[in-house]
């Protein structure tokens, strides 16, 4: 172990150990193939019991431990003994179904829930913010990867070689998580860190959260109306189902720094969208897969790295970030989990006489054309944050001078430069209103006024606009 | 004009509110007793509407007729439903900001004309509510130019880049104190330094 340390850093043991367990998550509980085989073989009745079941124990698993991890050495600990159990609760799957298979997969999901949530400490620390997209393209192209080979080995050699694939990948999981260091470098986890603008996570955050729902409800659909329809293909679906992902993500991955990256994502917008025409005009083979599963799985890997480095760059945001990230995921799961039953409620009930693909087709269109919106407002909340950090890192005296500065050189009166100084703080208008015991509406008005003499539309562009006067005047 | 008791609106220049001003007074309340008349004027109207569109299936010349002029009915009442609920808003907006208010006014126009109606009058940083009649500054493109305090009224230019208004809201002899307030509000809500021009008699 002592020959490995070196070698591996920290930010290679965070990487492996999300690899190496989420490869087993994405193979077993959450919707995974061994999963579906299992279900298949074994024709037990509650199957669709239990994969609904572990996804909505998996979402309630990354809330109570986003609420229960607090500090570093508790998550390293939480990780350890969820490996642990889950090595533990895949063993079961070697004996004939039982109410002990409902427990394995219930409890299992449910607490790798809190080993996803603590890695969150990990992300943070064994990097800078702007690098922690690669961490995370590393770490979701890892997992993927190992899913395929455990799912081929399902598939082609066995169900039970498959189990012991995915054990030996959880051993090595264990491994990897218990030479993660026990303490944050830096500051104590218990230190009461002031962090800037803490206060304005929550919003920029539910924003995402809303985001990430939207996004996944499509996908969710997806496992259910296209998953069906390619069932038949099972020897394809194995290997290539994830590729277009994987290798959306590394073309995300090794995007230049300066590339806007919004693009893309009207791109993957057109890639879902042509996917779902491609399944309902051509017939369900081989090449239509191909077309289908690039389109749809290719948009899923820019949108899932997308909302994953926003919410990588948000870890900062909070002392906890197991609570950034295990309420992002949850979103996530959640999406899938709505998403999943709409598409099985739709195929299993009288829906089913409504062509259920035109039916799925208008929720996607539906999604996809909120999803620019909330980009842009998602956006203008990040950069809203990133400039109000900037500007709460300074000392109040810097900060009253350049707001003052600015304001005479804006032709603002007394009134505007209160309500823009307010405003620049990061507090809301109804915040504002209180203090300066003026009416909302008022300070609505006001802040127009504001932004047309500045010629600016939103509170991001006044900070900016700060900001760079400040530097020009220094 | 000259009674210190008798408050009154003297509209100068190029006077595009001398109409409106004219015919007077209302309130915030009769703002809304108007939007209220209007809101239900039109839900009746679209009532109607849906209902002629979803019932009567036949497309005879009658009902298109009706159609039409119900449709027509719509637009206008929605339209003066939105103006009454902007004014409302506006009016609210004044009332929140007064800088001054005089109450109750004569109206009295240049040519020595008056009309004896008594109405309420709020100056602030945003216009001049004249009880329904709203003059709006220092919103959009209108921008409040100059101010003059004298001792029985107010002289204020007002406008855009095109088109510039002056008015005179004269008032009952205020002393230099309640002047330099005044001034004080106007600089600190508009960035307007008044002129005072204050003579003592």
């Amino acid at each position: 172990m002592k020959i490995i340390k070196p070698v591996i850093n920290e930010r290679r043991l965070t990487i492996l150990v999300f690899s190496l367990f989420f490869a087993w998550l994405l193979s077993i509980p959450f919707e995974g193939e061994i999963l579906y085989t299992l279900i298949e073989i074994t024709k037990i009745s509650y199957g669709t019991f239990l994969i609904f079941g572990s996804i909505f124990f998996h979402f309630i698993g990354l809330i109570v431990s986003s609420l229960i991890i607090k500090t570093k050495s508790r998550a390293r600990l939480l990780m350890l003994i969820s490996i642990i159990y889950c090595m533990i609760a895949t063993t079961v799957f070697f004996m004939t179904p039982s109410v002990l298979w409902i427990i394995a997969v219930l409890s299992g999901s449910f607490l790798t829930g809190s080993c996803v949530a603590g890695w969150a400490f990990f992300l943070k620390n064994s990097t800078h913010r702007s690098e922690r997209i690669k961490i995370i393209a590393d770490s979701l192209i890892g997992s993927n990867v190992l899913m395929i080979l455990i799912n081929m080995t399902a598939v082609h050699v066995s169900v039970q070689t498959g189990l012991i694939f995915s054990i030996g990948v959880l051993i090595l999981a264990l491994l990897f998580a218990s030479m993660l260091p026990k303490k944050d470098d830096e500051k104590k986890d218990n230190e009461d860190i002031s962090i800037p603008g803490q206060s304005n996570v929550i919003k920029p955050l539910a924003l995402l959260c809303l985001f990430i729902v939207i996004l996944t409800i499509s996908s969710g659909l997806m496992y259910q109306v296209q998953g069906p329809a390619y069932s038949h293909l099972r020897g394809l679906t194995s290997w290539y189902w994830a590729i277009p992902y994987i290798i959306a993500l590394l073309v995300m991955r090794n995007l230049p720094k300066k590339f806007n990256r919004t693009y893309i994502l009207y791109v993957a917008i057109a890639m879902i969208g042509l996917s779902y025409i491609a399944f309902m005009i051509f017939e369900h083979n081989v090449i239509s897969y191909f077309i289908v599963n690039t389109l749809m799985l290719g948009a899923c890997g820019i949108y899932d790295l997308f909302w994953w480095s926003i919410l990588g760059e948000m870890l900062d945001w909070h002392r906890n970030p197991s609570r950034i990230l295990g309420i992002g995921l949850s979103s996530n799961v959640l999406g899938l989990l709505v998403g999943g039953v709409v598409g099985r409620i739709m195929i299993f009930s009288e829906f089913h006489k409504v062509n259920t693909v035109m039916v799925v087709f208008v929720v996607v269109c539906i999604s996809i054309i909120l999803l620019p919106i909330l980009n842009k407002h998602l956006l203008v909340l990040l950069n809203e944050h990133a400039y109000l950090n900037k500007l709460l890192g300074m000392p109040d005296d810097e900060q009253n001078k350049i707001v003052k500065r600015f304001m005479e050189m804006g032709h603002l009166t007394a009134r505007e430069c209160e309500i823009a100084s307010l405003l620049i703080k990061g507090k809301t208008y109804r915040m504002i209103s209180h203090e300066l015991s003026i009416s909302e509406n008022t300070v609505k008005t006001h802040i127009k006024n504001i932004y047309s003499k500045l010629n600016i539309k939103s509170r991001s562009d006044l900070m900016n606009v700060l900001i760079s006067n400040e530097i020009l005047t220094n | 004009m000259g009674d210190s008791y008798l408050y009154s609106v003297y509209i100068k220049l190029k006077a595009v509110h001398k109409k409106t001003l004219m015919k007077g007074a209302y309130d915030v309340k009769r703002i809304k007793v108007r939007l209220f008349i209007c809101i239900s004027i039109l839900a009746p109207i679209i009532f109607f509407l849906f209902f002629i569109i979803t019932k009567f299936e036949s497309s005879s010349q009658f009902k298109t007729i009706i159609l039409m002029t119900l449709s027509f009915l719509a637009v206008i009442s929605l339209v003066l439903t939105i103006k009454q609920f902007q004014n409302l808003k506006q009016a609210k907006l004044i009332i929140e900001n007064k800088i001054m208010s005089i109450q109750p006014v004569l109206i009295k126009t240049q040519d020595g004309q008056s009309d004896e109606q008594s109405i309420d009058m709020t100056i602030s940083c945003f216009g001049i509510l004249l009880n329904t009649k709203v003059i709006r500054f220092n919103q959009g493109k209108v921008h409040l130019k100059t101010v003059e305090l004298y001792h029985d009224y107010i002289s204020i230019t007002y406008g855009s880049n095109k088109k510039e208004n002056q008015i005179r809201l004269l008032y009952k002899k205020i002393d230099q104190n309640q002047i330099n307030d005044i001034s004080k509000k106007f600089h600190f809500e508009t960035g307007i330094v008044p002129k005072i021009l204050y003579q003592e008699d």
